[in-house]
């Protein structure tokens, strides 16, 4: 091969690299930068000219006021809630569990182990009639600390398979250390196990984190009032009071309410970005 | 004593449950009247619901599309791994975005990009192709293919996250020394790429295939809301339907029931392989 068609080889390969990125990434921004700009126009405005550009941001303040009035603004108080909530049990059942089935042996830790892992295959599906009559015959139904207490329980299995696999990577010398300098189980698990767990407790939160956040199924049928809704189904319900007096659905306030609902799911993504990718690496690599 | 708390809450809520579902598989149970006990009724008459039938045939057409799942995003984390410039880069944090967005959110906005007055059609008449202007989501073929493509769109990125996260582990001496003795990039890819990846691969399909007959609920709802008709039902929507909207919770978990020996059966692997890993 001649140096030119070396050279014309390698620029044509570059090049369709290029157009490949550029593909992608047109492909992964385009719609969310439409729903973005059409937020902020009003609704004929959509409708007779869907691509341009908004003229100004005049209309977004009275959508606001539309929206707090359909009560996404709640919703996403809700949410919050939810998520810090399920995202601290979370952390302080699987560190302890992945804690205790790394470095504590005990007789049929094992078994208990591995069958936790089962529980993975458990689709929620299966279980939701039987936890919902429950829960609503002890009026615990609409009840923000009871789904926050579900989704950190159905997020146990994978939690705790991530945090013992972490811990199984710490040397045992340093737990044997302290524990002969005379500290306790509770000790070490306080004063060792948490601040050298942080990468993976951090990772497991924001995997937490997206998978509550998004949640549509449990949420939409445990909290259904207007006070206890939860934003994705808060979103899902917002199709029906878009309704523009019957005529066309007024997408624009749809628009509207997923880009308010966004700024808190994008906040976190771009701070974690690498700690999403790394997340990755523990939590599919590994397992 | 560092699980009890959580073991006390995991058999509260997921394994009496468990058994309550599979008991109440075998009765009639409505919100109006206490389970009676009916026997297989529930099991019989799902055979003889061809509404089921359509619903577990539509979760099995997604499965065949898991290949597309698996191997779109392993090609294009391989390209993205090899060459590395600022355009691959910005690719890779790109296409973790749609990763950052709902089930939900993707379902909405999409449903309202396909609506006969949607972008989409404006778009296609705009450019001259009118013909391809179609009823996107009144169409009886089109539903299922529109609800893997959004499917695809939502998850390629994570999975080719996945893939570039495991290539990073692959010793950069094999591709070295493949290049020394002549292999181009697609006999790397062969020999090199795919046998590393081997139990990565695997564990990207049980994950696609788990996801086919357990994460369809939020695209149906928000998407196609099962039509038109009754084209794109799957088994967790009409699961849905029969206990929330027709309160037939009995007859609910008997296909909670079904769902959960399909499922079973993928985990099972997945399990395998997790346990082979650590």
């Amino acid at each position: 091969m001649d140096p030119a068609t070396a050279l014309t080889r390698i620029i044509s390969v570059r090049m369709l690299v290029v157009v490949l990125c550029l593909f992608l990434i047109v492909v992964c921004v385009a719609p969310v930068l439409f729903v973005v700009l059409n937020a902020a126009k009003t609704s004929d405005q959509y409708w007779t000219s869907k691509f341009s550009l908004p003229s100004d941001f005049r209309h977004f303040p009275e959508k606001i006021t539309k929206l707090v009035e359909v009560g996404i603004i709640r919703q996403i108080r809700n949410t919050v809630v939810v998520a810090a909530l399920g995202i601290t049990l979370s952390f302080l059942f699987t560190s302890m569990a992945g804690f205790a089935f790394s470095k504590l042996r005990f007789p049929g830790s094992a078994v208990i182990f591995w069958s936790i892992i089962g529980l993975l295959a458990m689709p929620t599906q299966l279980l939701i009639v039987p936890l919902y009559v429950m829960f609503s015959r002890l009026y615990l139904e609409n009840n923000l600390v009871t789904i926050a207490v579900i989704y950190a329980t159905f997020s146990f299995s994978f939690g705790t398979f991530l945090m013992r696999g972490f811990y199984l990577g710490i040397p045992n010398e340093i737990i044997d250390s302290a524990m002969l300098d005379g500290a306790g189980s509770l000790r070490v698990y306080v004063s060792l196990m948490i601040p050298l767990g942080m990468p993976a407790i951090i990772t497991l939160a924001v995997l937490n984190f997206f998978g509550f956040w998004n949640e549509l199924f449990v949420s939409f049928i445990f909290n259904h009032t207007r006070e206890s809704r939860l934003i994705t189904s808060g979103i899902a319900m917002l199709q029906v009071s878009a309704r523009d007096s019957g005529r066309l659905t007024d997408w624009t306030l749809i628009y509207a309410g997923i880009v308010v609902s966004l700024v808190i799911p994008f906040t976190v993504y771009f701070v974690f970005q690498r700690r999403l990718a790394t997340g990755i690496t523990l939590g599919a690599v590994k397992g | 004593m560092y699980i009890a708390v959580p073991m006390v809450l995991v058999i509260a809520i997921i394994i009496v449950p468990f058994g309550q579902a599979i008991y109440y598989s075998f009765t009639k149970f409505s919100a109006m009247s206490p389970p009676v006990w009916v026997g297989l009724h529930n099991y019989v008459k799902l055979l003889d619901t061809p509404l089921f039938l359509s619903s577990i045939k539509n979760n099995a057409l997604i499965a065949l599309a898991s290949p597309l799942f698996v191997f779109l995003p392993l090609v294009l984390a391989a390209i993205l791994f090899r060459y590395r410039d600022g355009w691959t880069t910005t690719a890779r944090m790109t296409v973790l975005l749609p990763y950052a967005l709902s089930m939900t959110v993707v379902g909405v906005m999409f449903r309202s990009f396909l609506w006969t007055k949607g972008p989409l059609n404006e778009l296609l008449t705009s450019i001259g192709l009118e013909r391809f202007a179609l009823d996107w989501l009144g169409d009886q073929t089109l539903g299922l293919v529109i609800i893997i493509g959004v499917a695809l769109w939502k998850d390629f990125g994570w999975y080719v996250m996945v893939y570039i996260a495991g290539l990073s582990t692959i010793s950069r001496d094999l591709f070295d020394s493949a290049r020394v003795d002549g292999a181009n990039a697609i006999q790397q890819f062969v020999h090199i790429i795919v046998p590393g990846l081997n139990a990565i691969i695997v564990l990207v399909t049980t994950l696609v295939l788990i996801a086919d007959f357990r994460a369809m609920f939020d695209y149906v709802f928000n998407l196609t809301r099962g039509g038109p008709g009754y084209a794109t039902y799957t088994v967790e929507f009409l699961l849905y339907r029969e206990a929330f909207n027709f309160f037939r919770f009995g007859f609910a978990c008997s296909l909670g029931v079904v769902m959960f020996v399909i499922i079973f059966g993928f985990s099972f692997f997945q399990i395998r392989i997790m346990s082979r890993n650590v």
